[in-house]
């Protein structure tokens, strides 16, 4: 799980923009929305680019399409994240006390 | 989507025909005696927008906004230019002053025409598999 | 839904009544007098996407007495017939390398935005099967 969240890039702007100390654990709730927030902005830029493509304003095929798939990685590695902090929320419900 | 294969379709049909007139051309390029009697003359094919089609398709057709498109052969006609006359007296079919009336077919302009057919045919043909493959893609929209 | 979705299945509209003008001019390559075909529906889908645009911003009047901003209706494609043109003796004016040209471009538009919708369900997709778990 670290290694995909390491390639978005998030802990690491994270961390030095809130500067934690290390040693605390991230709030999981700041994790989702900080990759709620990139996902919006690729789908927001692929849709842009989409648009400019089918009114012939750019014809870069390689382009568009790219822009495409790294939305749609954004949009999986969301939803990934989103239902295993979900999981581990239940998890942790179930731990009888 | 379906009728743009028929025009494509038309085209190669209409194309194949003339290949095939060019090449009955060729072949009787020394024919001097035909079942009407006398020298063969060159044909050529009437190339026509295609039209000739029933009431409920051009219905059907407009219903959807289209016309219908497409090529046909609407005739085969005869080359109305001379005979190339050479002076011949020992051929049976000469006239009386030893000229005979060779078909007005010329290889050269026929081999020509057969490569434009054959160029004409093969875009025709792209064009097809260009479309095909549209089709197959919208086909797959939504599949994951 | 999306309004990019309706501006990709208009665009796909378009790219076909294009591409069927186009297989017509290389059907009718050799026919007498045949004056090319063409559809222009890249300037009605540019009109299409300014509606769009216009409707997201009429939505905004926060009060009756506003007037709302003239939304266009909505238009078809422009059938052209290019009369003027004319190269060869028997007045028709196709020329294949420009329509194989034309017709290649048309054809990887059309796939291209074929498989951006298909990109677009099958993400809306993911979203109602994962995120419902």
């Amino acid at each position: 799980m670290i290694n995909p969240v390491n390639n978005l890039n998030l802990d690491n702007n994270f961390l030095e923009k809130n500067s934690l100390d290390k040693k605390d654990s991230l709030s999981f709730s700041e994790i989702l929305k900080e990759s709620i927030s990139k996902t919006d902005e690729l789908i927001k830029e692929s849709d842009k680019l989409t648009e400019a493509f089918t009114l012939g304003k750019i014809d870069d095929i390689a382009q568009v399409t790219i822009a495409q798939e790294k939305a749609g990685l954004a949009l999986n590695l969301t939803l990934a994240i989103h239902n295993k902090l979900i999981e581990a929320y239940q998890e942790i419900m179930r731990i009888q006390l | 989507m379906f009728s743009s294969f028929n025009i494509s379709a038309s085209a190669m049909t209409a194309q194949r025909l003339r290949m095939d007139i060019i090449s009955n051309n060729i072949a009787n390029i020394d024919t001097t005696r035909t079942e009407e009697g006398g020298t063969y003359r060159r044909q050529l094919p009437v190339f026509e927008e295609r039209r000739n089609r029933p009431f409920s398709f051009f219905l059907s057709e407009k219903m959807k906004g289209r016309k219908d498109g497409g090529v046909q052969v609407s005739a085969v006609i005869e080359d109305q230019s001379p005979f190339k006359t050479i002076y011949n007296p020992s051929h049976p079919d000469a006239d009386e002053d030893g000229y005979l009336a060779m078909p007005n077919v010329d290889i050269v302009t026929e081999m020509v025409d057969m490569i434009d057919a054959s160029r004409a045919y093969e875009a025709n043909v792209t064009a097809l598999n260009s479309l095909k493959n549209m089709s197959l893609k919208a086909l797959e929209i939504g599949k994951g | 839904m999306d309004p990019l979705i309706n501006l990709l299945q208009k665009g796909l509209e378009g790219a076909e009544m294009r591409h069927r003008a186009l297989l017509d001019n290389l059907a009718n390559v050799n026919t007498p007098g045949y004056k090319r075909k063409d559809v222009d529906f890249l300037s009605t889908l540019k009109q299409e996407a300014q509606r769009n645009d216009q409707l997201k911003n009429s939505m905004k009047t926060t009060d009756d007495r506003h007037i709302m901003t003239a939304v266009e209706k909505e238009k078809p494609f422009k059938n052209l017939n290019i009369h003027n043109t004319s190269y060869r003796n028997d007045k028709n004016n196709v020329d294949i390398e420009y329509e194989m040209a034309e017709l290649s471009k048309t054809e990887l538009y059309y796939l291209t935005l074929a498989q951006h919708i298909s990109n677009k369900f099958a993400a809306l997709n993911n979203v109602i099967e994962k995120g419902g778990k």
